[in-house]
């Protein structure tokens, strides 16, 4: 009677496993030209789409599209990882399109399900792939030709900064940080938005040997010796501005901040990978080399 | 019907019971004295079967106590608590009636019905039957617990089976005190074998067919109430000068502790005019 | 004293004489209100003739006045997750009554046994380390890994308490209790560890995970643990009258013919079932197996024969309501379920301690 329970559970295990095989979801090419109601699930695909000259057939989009800011006046359709199928359904869109992490899988299943079609897009992390995610939200939305230029036009002005970037010679150590004032500050490491921008603009992340967005302590903020700090916006007025930030005991001993050399960024114009990237990436190469002067 | 023999339970290197024997017969009250840490509420526990002895046999008609599933034992005796615990607000009936759980299974409300109702009367709680148990006084707690066992020995052509009581009379006043003792009597009258822990002497005097008197986990005498409490027993295993008399009007020794310092102690230094008081007010 | 004394059942006669049938059937008649609700109710609008097409449609009949699209939206959408708040707030609920019983303490809750800390752990470590390790997995298994580590962590976590809290077979209510703290807090640091290493998307992930939610709910995928609850809470509502006795104490319990031993042991891993097989495919959903057989002793009593199946039938409306307040407070967005159960439970059980309170001093 004791063990039988666990075996009672060990089986339903199998089944599970078993029911699992019939849920497969099929990943097809989406493509809905003319749709005149778009949802987007992604700050940069809404970006993306509204450069694309697609603001007016927005109907709703996710807590991180944030720009422009016309779009933030829209429904909401909640965190891009916790999506409501229904909520997407009764937008009565012709066309969700969403990032690569946009979830969770079961809502999308029911989604597609229910048959309304749904794009997801590749993620965008350095030129290259953001020019693919252009193009892929112009597939969806059927702007092959306005992508394609748009997609060129991001590609021309990287390949000028990374010109530029050649041509700068010296490399700036950056450090970046997420945040600061509570605690230890959490730096960028490898594998970040923050970092794949810090080397399009010339510059070496200071904080490698980790992935992701992790606390460093004084001490190591310290030995990471950078020349710069950059901090997106929301870091900045958390603290009362760049020179606040400067002051703090976590930092105070590094070159940067005694050099007061902060730079202040906004969140999603730099860490969003959309149309806005090229500019993104040429004010923080302009910020990270005083000498090169405006192109 | 319940037989232990050189029963042996130890804890922690110390011996809680050395080698006790005890009889309950169907038909009598034996009752089980002894100072505070003698092994009255272990013997109890062996007794009831929830404590496995270490060295002896405890049988029960016959067939190891070990040997019976909770269910069978449920059936043949009940068990009276020394502390109960209960914190949620059942009614006094559905008390009671928790003592009829292990006759669910015969399929018969009525018998279960009868036997809730018999015990409420029995302890003269019927008109306490709706309010909740968390409510009651101690006294009313102690009434109610005891209504429960007696329904678990309810059958159909009356009371059958063991009853083991610890320490039931603690908390109830003299006219509950009483009730109990009758009840005692009737359930062994009916057939039954009682086996109760009491700390009053003269209660166990009056109740008691058998006295058992454990000291340090021993068997200290063991007999009838006569044979057993003397002045000499008491003094030997409470430490405490005591009045014996056997009352032909009562029908059972008188065990009268003496509680002031200096009298009664030594037969001679007994004033005869404080006798002659007290047994003339125990005659009334 | 670890006990608490709640006076929950202060039931007047005249209640009594209402009946326990009649009870029942309200209790029933709410269920019934809000599945309806949670039917009719959503973002997307649907009229009666929708529903009913949407009942009719596995028949084969198609009702003429049904809108095509919105009778999918029910049957792939709406009514699994229905179907799913009733059995995991019933599967919650009846968990909770029966723990509760068990430990004698009415502010008892499945996280006691570790099974809601041992899913966490097992959830954090599918959401933040999955990349590493799913392709091992047969392809068939890995659309379901979530649900299914949350599960087998759930029952390991309990099983482990089990066996801390169990000496010589005999396995004591306080070590156990005792033993799901800490085995509570080494899953809690387990974590946090994999909080640590994780990223930002991930921790945002595993957040919404334990927040909890009902909106993964598709026939397939839920199946089993609908099977699974059933039966947890069959199994448990024939532990009624034993976890009655129970509450007398462990020893009058043995005294008036209950197996101990058994008992336990059935509660604790039906019960580690049923939540487990709840957390699985709703993540986190806090308060109903504290605060649902809290409200059902309050009307009913604390008697088990009606605590249990009372609970599973209020644990059901109650968190098909939750649900209808998850998916309609910010449409077209939706709050994860465990926040609605918890403002509203947490107030509740905060009344309680403050009514436990005046009652003590």
């Amino acid at each position: 009677m004791r063990t039988l329970p666990l075996k009672g559970s060990l089986a339903l295990m199998a089944l599970l496993a078993g029911l699992a095989a019939s849920r497969a979801v099929a990943d097809e090419a989406v493509r809905v030209p003319d749709a005149a109601r778009i949802v987007s699930a992604d700050g940069s695909v809404t970006e993306i789409l509204v450069a694309l000259g697609y603001e007016d057939r927005l109907v709703a989009v996710d807590t991180t599209s944030l720009y422009p800011p016309e779009v933030t006046r829209l429904p909401k359709i909640g965190y891009a990882r916790a999506l409501s199928a229904e909520g997407l359904l009764s937008l009565h869109p012709d066309v969700i399109v969403a990032g690569h992490d946009a979830g969770p899988p079961e809502v999308l299943a029911q989604v597609r399900a229910s048959g309304v079609p749904l794009a997801l897009t590749p993620a965008a992390e350095d030129g290259e792939s953001l020019a693919v995610k252009i193009r892929a939200v112009g597939e969806a939305v059927g702007a092959d030709a306005a992508a394609d230029s748009l997609a060129a036009d991001v590609e021309g002005k990287l390949g000028k900064i990374e010109t530029q970037v050649a041509a700068a010679g010296t490399r700036p150590r950056v450090l970046f940080l997420m945040s600061a004032g509570e605690g230890a500050p959490r730096a960028a490491g490898a594998h970040t938005s923050a970092a794949a921008m810090i080397a399009l603009a010339g510059g070496i992340n200071a904080a490698e040997g980790y992935d992701g967005y992790k606390p460093i302590s004084a001490e190591a903020a310290v030995a990471t010796k950078p020349d710069y700090i950059v901090v997106p916006s929301h870091t900045a007025a958390a603290l009362g501005g760049a020179d606040k930030l400067a002051q703090l005991p976590q930092l105070a001993l590094t070159p940067a901040a005694q050099k007061g050399n902060i730079v202040v960024m906004d969140t999603m114009y730099l860490l969003g990978f959309g149309p806005r990237t090229p500019d993104a990436v040429a004010d923080l190469f302009h910020a990270l080399h005083p000498g090169s002067g405006p192109s | 019907m319940l037989a232990l023999r050189n029963i042996h339970v130890r804890r922690n290197g110390r011996d809680l019971l050395a080698g006790v024997d005890l009889d309950v017969r169907a038909g009598q009250v034996t009752a089980v004295l002894g100072p505070n840490g003698a092994g009255k509420s272990t013997l109890l526990s062996v007794a009831a079967g929830t404590l496995r002895p270490e060295g002896g046999t405890a049988r029960l008609e016959g067939r190891a106590l070990s040997g019976h599933r909770p269910l069978e034992l449920a059936r043949r005796r009940a068990v009276l608590p020394q502390r109960e615990s209960l914190e949620f607000g059942f009614t006094v009936e559905q008390v009671v009636a928790m003592g009829r759980i292990a006759f669910a299974r015969d399929g018969n409300p009525a018998l279960d019905r009868e036997a809730v109702a018999l015990a409420l009367e029995a302890v003269d709680m019927q008109h306490l039957a709706a309010n909740p148990y968390t409510q009651l006084s101690g006294g009313e707690r102690q009434r109610a617990q005891l209504a429960r066992v007696l329904a678990q020995l309810h059958h159909t052509g009356g009371p059958q089976g063991l009853l083991l009581l610890d320490e039931p009379s603690s908390a109830l006043d003299l006219s509950h005190q009483r009730q109990l003792v009758l009840a005692m009597r009737r359930l062994a009258g009916a057939g039954c074998g009682v086996l109760v822990i009491l700390h009053d002497l003269g209660l166990a005097a009056a109740v008691a067919d058998e006295v058992l008197v454990l000291a340090e986990g021993r068997v200290r005498a063991c007999s009838t109430p006569e044979a057993v409490l003397t002045r000499e027993l008491v003094a030997d295993v409470y430490n405490v000068p005591a009045l014996v008399r056997q009352d032909a009007a009562l029908g059972h020794v008188l065990v009268q502790p003496v509680w002031r310092e200096g009298a009664g102690t030594g037969a001679a230094s007994v004033a005869a005019p404080t006798q002659k008081a007290f047994l003339a007010a125990a005659a009334e | 004293m670890s006990r608490m004394a709640l006076d929950t059942a202060a039931q007047p006669l005249a209640a009594w004489r209402l009946g326990r049938r009649g009870r029942f059937v309200v209790l029933g008649l709410m269920v019934v209100l809000a599945f309806l609700a949670s039917i009719r109710l959503g973002a997307v609008s649907v009229t009666g003739a929708d529903i009913a097409g949407a009942l009719l449609s596995p028949l084969g009949i198609t009702l003429p006045g049904a809108d095509a699209g919105t009778v999918e939206v029910l049957k792939i959408i709406r009514l699994p997750r229905a179907v799913l708040a009733l059995f995991v707030g019933a599967g919650l609920a009846v968990a909770g009554a029966a723990l509760q019983g068990l430990f004698r303490n009415p502010l008892a809750d499945p996280g006691l046994i570790g099974v809601s800390s041992g899913s966490g752990l097992a959830a954090a470590l599918v959401i933040i380390l999955g990349a590493s390790f799913t392709f091992l997995l047969p392809p068939p298994i890995r659309p379901v890994v979530l649900p299914l580590a949350a599960f087998v962590g759930g029952c390991i976590a309990t099983v482990l308490v089990f066996l801390l809290g169990t000496r010589r077979g005999a396995s004591s209510v306080a070590l156990i209790l005792l033993a799901g703290v800490a085995v509570g807090a080494i899953c809690q640091t387990g974590i946090g560890l994999l909080t640590y290493i994780s990223t930002d998307n991930q921790l945002r992930t595993f957040a919404f995970w334990s927040m909890g939610s009902l909106a993964g709910g598709n026939w397939a995928g839920m199946a089993p643990a609908l099977f699974l609850i059933a039966v947890g809470v069959a199994v448990l509502a024939r532990q009624a009258s034993a976890l009655n006795a129970f509450l007398l104490g462990e020893a009058e319990a043995w005294h008036v013919g209950i197996d101990v031993t058994r008992l336990k042991h059935v509660t604790i891993i039906m019960s580690a079932l049923v939540v487990g097989a709840c957390v699985a495919v709703s993540g986190g959903i806090g308060f109903v197996g504290l605060v649902v057989p809290h409200l059902v002793r309050m009307m009913f009593g604390p008697d088990h024969r009606t605590l249990i199946p009372a609970s599973g039938l209020m644990g059901a409306a109650l968190l098909s309501l939750a649900d209808i307040i998850a998916r309609l407070a910010v449409i077209p967005a939706e709050l994860p379920i465990g926040i609605v159960t918890t403002l509203v439970g947490g107030p509740f059980f905060i009344w309680l301690l403050l009514g436990q309170r005046r009652k003590m001093f």
